[in-house]
């Protein structure tokens, strides 16, 4: 890889970025490590047995290889220099996070799907190391991750366009009622109840108009704007609600700094080619 | 999976048209009952097969729909028969007493793991008896509710068993 080349469109330097981020999904996917290892004496103690999933997917072996499996490939991506063997170990980490995404003991953990997407941005970098025009590759690479950045917003804020967010009933019974948080506990020694309720409606919808306006432009807004804003969301959501979430947005926040680095230097946003 | 070339790359354009699809199918949610239906039934594992299931997993969803549960000793029919019974009734408020609900809360997405994810297991499996849980996600006007029975069969294990108890998925604004 030629160390001549301009900063914004060297190999090296988007091979740099693409560890980092790598860093960020295996530091997301270890940060609630205590948590999982008592999973496992959960599932240990109480097997289930689920005619809806493959017998495969119900295997606490198939669970331990896939989290090993993903941890250990990211840890591989983040030292390897080789092309060929950093794609295919960046290919062994989806489809371990794959088999995550479905299995009975993970399915419902966001920390995986949101992995997932970040593993595929960084198998399509892995993969266009070598291409012939890096400034090129570099645009792509920062476009997609605001564009990964923006569905997964949009993933988010249409299943909230409902009566139940709009009112805040369903952050209040969830957040504001008794999740023991620093800055849930720290409203109910302010506020009565009913204005409990008020300030869950506000913040309800406050997480909804942002969700949606995220959705709906990061996508298109310029890659550093878009991985600036992308970074503050995912910072706030874990920060305001539960540090156990940075499970799931450290990746994402991964994507929303690459965004902005590649796009350090980049002639015009309008210029960025899919 | 890609090709050299600085002008194409197949694998993005690949990426690209599934982001496009998944983006189409999440906003149109809101406007065709069918979509949210098979999102909810998705949350509650009531999907028509596992593939059709599991080809939704890379959908985000996070914080979807309003999900709520009942963890219960005894399915919500058997309290109905006791209404008339003066121990399930409460004299003060003249309404009967749910005996059979042990816990009921919201939850954010994927009701269904209350049974099948971590702290919620051990909460419904530790007594070792039957338990059942009643899951229901909403989202507007729709409804589906889920029952879902958890048998006990030797050695911690414990069998599911799955019933869709009301899919509505008549649009009611």
């Amino acid at each position: 890889m030629s160390e001549n080349e301009p900063l914004v469109c060297s190999p090296r330097r988007l091979l740099n970025i693409h560890r980092i981020v790598q860093c960020f999904v295996v530091v997301g996917l270890i940060w609630k490590i205590q948590f999982f290892r008592w999973t496992d004496d959960v599932y240990l103690t109480f097997p289930l047995s689920d005619p809806f999933f493959p017998d495969w997917l119900e295997s606490q072996r198939t669970l331990r290889i896939a989290y090993l499996a993903a941890v250990a490939s990211g840890l591989l991506a983040i030292l390897l220099n080789r092309r060929f063997l950093l794609v295919l170990v960046t290919i062994i980490e989806w489809a371990a996070l794959s088999v995550l995404m479905i299995h009975q003991g993970s399915y419902n953990d966001v920390t995986f799907t949101t992995s997932w997407w970040t593993v595929l941005w960084c198998l399509f970098v892995s993969s266009q190391l070598q291409a012939s025009n890096p400034l090129l590759t570099s645009q792509r690479a920062a476009r997609l991750a605001c564009v990964i950045l923006s569905l997964i917003m949009l993933g988010a804020a249409v299943g909230k366009w409902t009566t139940e967010y709009w009112s805040g009933v369903v952050l209040y019974e969830i957040y504001f009622r008794e999740r023991d948080f620093w800055f849930f506990n720290w409203l109910r020694d302010c506020y009565s109840e009913d204005q409990l309720q008020v300030l869950s409606l506000v913040h309800s919808r406050i997480v909804i108009i942002v969700e949606t306006i995220a959705g709906l432009t990061l996508w298109c807004l310029p890659s550093r704007i878009a991985g600036w804003c992308g970074m503050l969301l995912m910072l706030f959501i874990p920060l305001s609600n539960n540090y156990m979430l940075f499970s799931v947005t450290l990746s994402l926040l991964g994507l929303g700094w690459a965004a902005v680095m590649l796009s350090k230097g980049s002639p015009s946003p309008c210029c960025e080619q899919v | 999976m890609s090709t050299s070339s600085p002008r194409k790359s197949i694998f993005l354009s690949l990426i690209y048209v599934v982001i496009a699809m998944i983006a189409m199918w999440i906003l149109l949610m809101p406007w065709v009952p069918a979509i949210a239906a098979v999102s909810m039934r998705r949350f509650h594992l009531t999907s028509s097969s596992f593939v059709w299931w599991a080809i939704q997993q890379p959908i985000p969803s996070m914080y979807n729909f309003c999900n709520t549960f009942e963890i219960r000793q005894w399915p919500p029919g058997v309290t109905n028969s006791l209404v008339s019974d003066p121990l399930f009734f409460d004299l003060s408020s003249d309404k009967t007493i749910d005996f059979g609900k042990i816990h009921a809360d919201h939850i954010n997405h994927f009701p269904s793991r209350v049974l099948t994810f971590s702290d919620h297991r051990i909460h419904c499996c530790s007594s070792n008896q039957n338990r059942w849980l009643v899951t229901v996600s909403t989202y507007r006007g729709q409804r589906i509710e889920t029952l879902t029975q958890a048998k006990p069969v030797g050695g911690g294990r414990f069998l599911l068993t799955r019933t869709e108890l009301l899919a509505d998925e008549a649009i009611s604004p």
